[in-house]
């Protein structure tokens, strides 16, 4: 078996930047991604949805992570849900809680692991990168 | 691994989404309350407590060593802190085996806080602070580690905490069948008095007496109040560091706040509230609106565009004697509560200019007698208590509690605050007040701006928008205005006179809509010059009451007639202030 880069932390650059971009104060999420880890997949998912109505470009640094993290899972042979919702839409979200609770007990804990570790990685990088760009504004 | 058939159903709502549907902690569910469900902040409570555990006796007592101490100190209402990890509710931050704790790092912040405090003025040596907390500029560690505190009691009970911010809809908004936006209750997490245990350890042997030294500066520290929202009444010891503005003993009796799960609860913080509205309804009545609201904000702190700020004033309650109990029966029981003890307003950070200060101090005072000589606090402020005034309303049990009853409690208090006896000083009395927060307002280099006074507000202070009636109550059997408040003040008499009534109108409000009159019986007491000893005037308590009304016109046809008809002297009811 040989070795395989899903390369994390490709990915958490990606993220990272592109979030600059978009709005550099919404990089202060990355602290509160890698705290929401511990809550499980369901609240990390959860996160994006709440912020959707009234802070956008925060909200999409969270989608953003979820799709990177279902692409890698992807890649490694593991499916995770990614429905489309609509935030007003409860019926929508408790199929979307289900699906995620329906993994394997051994699928969400991969999952996390991974999720944990590209976590660290936007962590690493919002370090790099957060006085970057209008800087003057704090 | 065995599947768990619904598992999404059985997941604790801490691990949950944050949104509709699964886990809104903030957010208090209408729907829910009618179906009596349980509220979502309300599961996530009791999925904490089921789990969690209480500190174990051994590790609860105090102790002292030259190399650790740990000292507790009971906090007077409520404790809030906010942990920070989750966005949307305001809860501890949660430590091992679920019990909540308040971090060394911001014991450590608030010690050295007092500690470099204490050194500018002189009562620690200089160098002091740098021993016990490190010295942040050449970065030497300090010998002292503060481990925080836990709650030793059993802290599980009244954790939910209902915040009504409403001072839009009690002062400002005409219509107030429609309450404005961000004012509907919220839940947070708050310890109710906690009693809690702090550690410091130092990584050498210390003296005894710098033991004595380093808990005397925490108490200092802690004495300003702990953790967040101070200048609300939380976090409060009972003793006070602060500058002191204001002080009185009070007793009242009304209803109690009721907590989600209905049990009553006094809070404190009906005081704030109602200075922080007298405030803006008298500087309303001076000033434009943006001015006013800005004073307000800078005496009492709050968030306006979205830069949150600490107030200039604080306070404590410490409540004497409190009694909370049940009124009424059926669907109209409600808990009461019945209450004395001392409040202080006092000063969250020092004023350099003493003129101002001395100004502030007139201020509060004057907004103090203002609440008490016009309304009460708390529920049902605005109108007298149906228990002590019209006593015969709750004949039939099955009646709403109405009302509440505030009084000066001691003779000293009295002395200081008693300072109307007879109606015609009332006018003299708002115009005092209406100077003191003028006076403020030059202080503050703000504009006064009379002629552009906030008009638009339902109960801004000015003589075109307000009317104050009074008249001398023998006893308090004696109240005439209770009863327009339930059935016509006027009887249809035919060919004479037609029926005139406020029941049920916008001038006496309804469930959910604001009255335009406040009811007040303000006990009647003398203070008289005493011959022998000129500093201490007599006091004289009376059985008499004002009787006042206090009235905002809306141009309705009920409230006009109303107006016509207090022309006319009913039970010598005189005009005693307005246009």
């Amino acid at each position: 078996m040989g070795w395989k880069s899903y390369e994390l932390d490709r990915a958490a650059q990606k993220l990272v930047l592109a979030a600059r971009e978009r709005d550099s104060k919404s990089l202060n999420q990355s602290y509160k991604m890698r705290m929401a880890v511990a809550y499980g997949l369901e609240r990390f998912w959860g996160e994006h949805l709440r912020l959707a109505g009234k802070e956008k470009n925060k909200s999409i640094f969270w989608k953003e992570t979820w799709d990177a993290l279902q692409k890698i899972m992807k890649n490694a042979g593991v499916t995770i849900p990614n429905d489309r919702v609509n935030p007003d839409n409860t019926q929508q979200i408790q199929s979307m809680s289900e699906k995620l609770w329906k993994l394997s007990l051994e699928d969400q804990r991969v999952t996390l692991a991974v999720l944990t570790q590209l976590c660290d990685c936007i962590v690493w990088w919002t370090q790099r990168y957060k006085g970057g760009k209008n800087e003057t504004d704090s | 691994m065995r599947q768990i058939p619904d598992a999404y159903k059985k997941v604790p709502m801490m691990f949950r989404s944050p949104i509709p549907g699964r886990s809104q902690l903030q957010y208090l569910d209408k729907d829910k309350k009618k179906a009596r469900e349980a509220q979502d902040v309300e599961k996530w409570v009791s999925e904490w407590t089921d789990k969690s555990q209480l500190i174990p006796e051994e590790n609860a007592r105090d102790v002292e060593t030259e190399t650790f101490q740990a000292k507790s100190y009971q906090v007077s209402w409520r404790f809030v802190t906010n942990g920070g990890q989750d966005d949307g509710i305001v809860r501890p931050v949660i430590g091992a085996s679920g019990i909540p704790f308040y971090p060394g790092s911001s014991m450590k912040g608030a010690f050295r806080q007092a500690c470099e405090q204490a050194e500018q003025l002189g009562e620690i040596p200089e160098g002091t602070c740098n021993i016990y907390c490190g010295n942040e500029t050449d970065i030497t560690p300090g010998c002292l580690r503060f481990e925080g505190a836990y709650p030793t009691n059993d802290w599980r009970e009244g954790l939910l905490d209902l915040v009504h911010p409403q001072q839009g809809w009690q002062v400002i908004t005409p219509d107030t069948n429609k309450k404005p936006n961000g004012e509907s209750a919220y839940a947070q997490i708050s310890l109710d008095r906690p009693t809690l245990r702090f550690a410091i350890s130092s990584a050498k042997p210390l003296s005894s007496q710098q033991w004595e030294q380093i808990w005397q500066i925490w108490e200092k520290a802690i004495a300003s109040g702990l953790g967040s929202k101070v200048s609300g009444g939380y976090g409060q010891i009972n003793q006070t560091s602060h500058r002191i503005l204001y002080k009185a003993k009070l007793k009242g009796q009304g209803q109690a706040a009721k907590l989600i799960d209905e049990t009553g609860e006094f809070r404190p913080n009906i005081f704030r509230a109602a200075l922080r509205g007298h405030a803006l309804r008298i500087f309303g009545g001076l000033t434009d609106e943006s001015t006013a609201q800005n004073l307000v904000q800078h005496l009492f702190g709050g968030i306006q565009g979205n830069e949150p700020t600490v107030g200039l004033l604080g306070f404590q309650f410490q409540p004497s004697q409190l009694e909370i109990e049940s009124f009424g029966s059926g669907q109209y029981a409600q808990p009461t509560y019945d209450v004395k003890g001392e409040l202080i307003w006092f000063l969250t950070r020092p004023i350099a200019d003493p003129n101002q200060e001395r100004r502030l101090k007139n201020l509060v005072a004057r907004l103090m007698q203002f609440a008490m000589i016009f309304g009460g606090f708390g529920k049902s402020w605005r109108r007298v208590d149906h228990r002590i005034f019209f006593e015969e309303y709750y004949e039939d049990t099955y009646k709403a509690l109405i009302g509440c009853h505030w009084q000066w409690l001691d003779k000293s208090t009295k002395r200081r605050n008693v300072k109307v006896g007879r109606t015609e000083k009332i006018a003299e009395f708002i115009d005092r007040v209406r100077d003191t927060a003028r006076e403020w307002i030059q202080c503050q280099n703000q504009p006064l701006n009379e002629n552009q006074w906030a008009s638009d507000w339902r109960e801004a202070w000015h003589p075109r928008n307000v009317q104050v009636w009074g008249r001398v109550a023998e006893d308090m059997d004696d109240s005439v205005a209770v009863h327009w408040f339930h059935k016509s003040y006027q009887q249809r008499i035919q060919g004479i006179q037609s029926e005139g009534s406020i029941y049920k109108s916008s001038v006496t409000g309804k469930l959910g809509q604001i009255s335009l009159i406040w009811h007040r019986m303000y006990p009647v007491i003398l203070v008289k010059k005493n011959p022998e000893d000129p500093k201490q005037p007599i006091v004289k308590n009376t059985c008499r009451y004002l009787e006042l009304i206090t009235i905002f016109p809306d141009n309705s046809k009920e409230c006009d007639r109303f107006l016509e008809f207090l022309h006319t002297h009913p039970e010598n009811f005189q005009l005693l202030w307005g246009e």
